[in-house]
């Protein structure tokens, strides 16, 4: 009996070296890759392959067998993800359980929620940031901290705060079309989240993330 | 006032001082193409969002799909308001 709501998956993109695209991707799925623009497709190929994985590992959980072919990826008009089961288990419908996907410079993971709760992963490269972009990404409360911090740490922090947001976002199905500024994190309580207090959907979250291969920040947001 | 040709111009500087290659840029690309990540075509938006403080804001760039259709929105948000007589 599997009770965990969560699945992560995590990889680089030395399984690639291994896994031919037509391997897991539908045909339909072949066309859409060749559209990609040509520097993107790496990283697009290696988001399609863990998402399925997540999907197929907690199928498996559950007694049911599919193939990575079996599942269709796609987008949805918010540009979340969604799938198709091209196979229709019994009792497993397209889309039964939301899923959320990011890539970033050779690694990628994907997340799904077995409870059904809207989900949003982040993985992003510790990087250094510019005072401007730093500035235009965090609430006025979020940037003063930014500022009192020593440049590794203030990269480090910058990148787990900006993953926090793209992560809300994907969940909220806004992705950046929503300004990450309008998301603001207590500091002194790092792992509670909230929206702005003015705001309707004004809500406390509990974000969680992980230091990934000593460079890498991979986040997850549930609503 | 400016012309359109002029403010497309403008936009593609903007875009070659955020990404290294601009042979990339092409009317029809959108900032989706030409940014490698998310936090690359955030810094693009804020860069249009600060250049054109007035005639753009965030929320209209980041739904704008093309290069083009940058230059139009800016083209058109500057053109005068003809006075009625």
């Amino acid at each position: 009996m599997i009770t965990e709501p969560e699945r992560l998956i995590v990889q680089t993109s030395d399984v690639l070296k291994k896994t031919l695209a037509s391997e897991f991707l539908t045909k339909t799925e072949l066309v859409r890759y060749a559209r990609v623009p040509l520097q993107k497709q790496p990283d697009w190929l290696l988001g399609r392959l863990v998402a399925k994985q997540t999907i197929t590992s907690a199928l498996a959980d559950r007694g049911v067998t599919v193939t990575l072919t079996d599942i269709e990826m796609y987008s949805e008009p918010s540009g979340a993800p969604a799938y198709h089961l091209l196979t229709k288990p019994s009792g497993y419908s397209d889309n039964a359980w939301p899923i959320s996907l990011s890539h970033c410079t050779g690694v990628a993971a994907a997340c799904l929620r077995s409870d059904q709760k809207p989900v949003g992963i982040d993985i992003e490269q510790i990087r250094t940031w510019s005072m401007e972009t730093l500035k235009a990404f965090t609430t006025p409360r979020e940037y003063q901290h930014l500022r009192t911090l020593p440049p590794t740490e203030q990269n480090h922090l910058a990148t787990v705060l900006w993953t926090i947001k793209e992560a809300t976002l994907k969940a909220l199905k806004t992705g950046l079309r929503r300004h990450p500024n309008t998301i603001e994190t207590i500091l002194d309580q790092p792992e509670i989240m909230l929206y702005r207090p003015d705001e309707e959907r004004s809500a406390v979250l509990k974000p969680r993330w992980l230091l990934y291969n000593q460079n890498y920040i991979i986040t997850v947001v549930t609503l | 006032m400016k012309s359109y040709e002029e403010i497309y111009q403008e936009v593609t500087t903007i875009i070659t001082q955020k990404i290294s290659d601009s042979r990339k840029i092409q009317p029809n690309s959108s900032l989706y193409e030409l940014t490698t990540d998310s936090i690359q075509l955030f810094e693009l938006v804020i860069a249009f969002e600060r250049h054109y403080r007035m005639e753009a804001s965030y929320d209209d760039i980041i739904n704008i799909a093309t290069v083009a259709d940058i230059a139009r929105l800016i083209h058109t948000k500057l053109a005068p308001v003809p006075i009625k007589p």
